[in-house]
């Protein structure tokens, strides 16, 4: 029996964690930076915010790795550190984790197109395969592909991540289209759950770009592609500025309001994306295992 | 095969444009016309696809490579002096952010409609933006914002440009998903773009204005 297999084993949906980059701002992260680098800067803070996770209940917390790639860091100094940075955030979540949840590494996308060849299959293929075999190496439980738009670079960061004989988790991010049900690329949940599967992933899913109650529809249209489980983490609505300071409409309570919906849909896995926090995964648990 | 059908398999992405381009200017068309009513009007039919949100970002860049070959096989045939451009344009991802896609995208779209544009990259300092726009004779900065965090960094541009009496001279444009229309206004900008199709209109627009403002003088 593979972990997948496991967590799902007594049939109740898995909680996973919230928003990284919202929570990593809150403790001062300066802009301008790619946050992941605090992995080897600030370990300690990164690691409160691991722990906010777990203490909350979430069985699964991801790693500061979203953007830590060589291609991310082209031209930077950082580059050179790639297989630090993927370790450190490893370790740092495992020891946030203990043996009270699993850690699955964060693979986010290169930020380039394959479209207009700015990058070549090949490229990508190697800038993944660095980041999953450090996460791996670093004993990482799991890989989650997450917030991509490109079903080719999806596909090949699958193919990367599978290599390390962990269970990799394919999320597309779907911000667009009149129904804001299809990736920026014009990708619907049906392709990508058929694309993705094919490719091997062992869990299908949805993050960001879209709050919690858009996110019910495309649930639905990626259970019905797909035999594999279906991971959902959505935002805590679309950020607005005010005052100058970021707000997310959706409260904790708004959002899980819409759990039951999303599991009727078909999802197996659920936490948040942007704007959630340890207080959305918090009032997810109550709603799911009630007090 | 004349601009008209060209402009059409430019708005379908087909690639036959290429060999119809190649036959057209072998047929004698005139390569201005090929070059205006055919691929940058198939450009312009993509862009109205793209708005209403039956083509995607795939469709818009597969366009946009598509419309760059054609426009290579046209151009040894341009007229001397025909090619002017609509105006100068400096480009780029504000301080504080790091997203690269968005503003890239517009200007390749601000390229292919004929202004020069100056890219200056991601995360950079609100004076080094007026400093190229200076150094290239920019009428317009574009401002790329993806994380409503540096939505401050777009209002420190309008403020210097404002502060060293340049306003008149050089007009701000934002886009990103952290921006709109209402946040450009709150922060004195002179115009706002929802994506690379919106920002050759409002760059078309501005360039307008400002030409018939000095026409006027």
């Amino acid at each position: 029996m593979n972990l997948i297999e496991k967590l799902l084993e007594k049939g109740r949906p898995v909680v996973l964690d919230g928003a990284w980059g919202t929570e990593l701002q809150a403790k001062g992260i300066p802009t301008g930076i790619n946050p992941d680098t605090w992995n080897l800067s600030e370990p300690d803070l990164v690691c409160e915010v691991a722990r906010s996770y777990v203490d909350a209940g979430s069985q699964i917390i991801l790693t500061n790795t979203f953007r830590a790639n060589r291609i991310a860091f082209l031209n930077q100094p950082e580059a050179e550190q790639i297989e630090a940075i993927n370790k450190a955030g490893v370790e740092i979540s495992k020891r946030a984790a203990g043996d009270r949840a699993h850690v699955f590494a964060s693979i986010g996308p290169s930020g380039k197109f394959l479209v207009t060849k700015q990058v070549t299959k090949e490229g990508l293929l190697q800038n993944f395969a660095e980041q999953a075999q450090a996460q791996a190496s670093a004993g990482a439980d799991g890989i989650v592909i997450e917030t991509m738009g490109d079903i080719e670079e999806a596909k090949l960061a699958v193919q990367a991540a599978k290599a390390t004989g962990l269970p990799v988790v394919a999320c597309m991010v779907y911000d667009s289209g009149k129904k804001k049900d299809r990736t920026m690329m014009g990708i619907s949940p049906t392709q990508a759950a058929e694309a993705l599967t094919e490719a091997g992933a062992d869990v299908i899913g949805a993050n960001c770009g879209n709050g919690i109650e858009g996110y019910i529809p495309i649930c639905e249209s990626l259970s019905k592609a797909t035999h594999l489980p279906i991971w959902i983490k959505a935002n805590a609505g679309i950020p607005d500025l005010v005052g100058g300071k970021v707000i997310y409409r959706t409260t904790p309570e708004e959002f899980v309001d819409h759990i039951p919906a999303l599991l009727e849909a078909g999802a197996s896995f659920v936490g948040g994306c942007c704007g959630t926090s340890p207080d959305f995964i918090r009032a997810v648990c109550t709603k799911l295992r009630g007090n | 095969m004349g601009a008209e059908e060209i402009a059409k398999l430019i708005e379908a992405v087909d690639e036959t444009a290429t060999e119809a381009v190649s036959g057209a200017l072998a047929a004698g068309e005139d390569p201005v016309r090929l070059l205006k009513e055919g691929v940058v009007e198939g450009l312009r039919l993509i862009g109205v696809k793209f708005e209403e949100e039956e083509y995607f970002l795939a469709e818009l860049m597969m366009g946009a490579k598509l419309a760059e070959r054609c426009i290579e096989l046209i151009d040894p045939h341009m007229p001397p002096n025909s090619v002017t451009t609509r105006g100068v344009i400096v480009i780029g991802a504000v301080e504080g952010d790091l997203h690269d896609l968005g503003y890239s995208l517009v200007a390749k779209q601000l390229e292919l409609a004929g202004f020069e544009v100056h890219q200056m990259g991601v995360n950079v300092a609100p004076m080094s933006f007026i400093d190229k726009a200076q150094e290239v004779g920019a009428g317009i900065i574009g401002l790329s914002a993806f994380l409503v965090t540096t939505v401050p960094s777009c209002r420190d541009v309008v403020d210097y440009i404002r502060d060293m009496g340049l306003s008149d001279t050089l007009k701000v444009i934002i886009g990103g998903t952290a921006t709109s229309q209402e946040r450009a206004d709150e922060i004195g900008a002179q115009g706002w773009a929802a994506n690379a199709v919106e920002a050759v209109s409002l760059c078309e627009r501005l360039t307008e204005v400002e030409q018939a403002a000095t026409q006027n003088l």
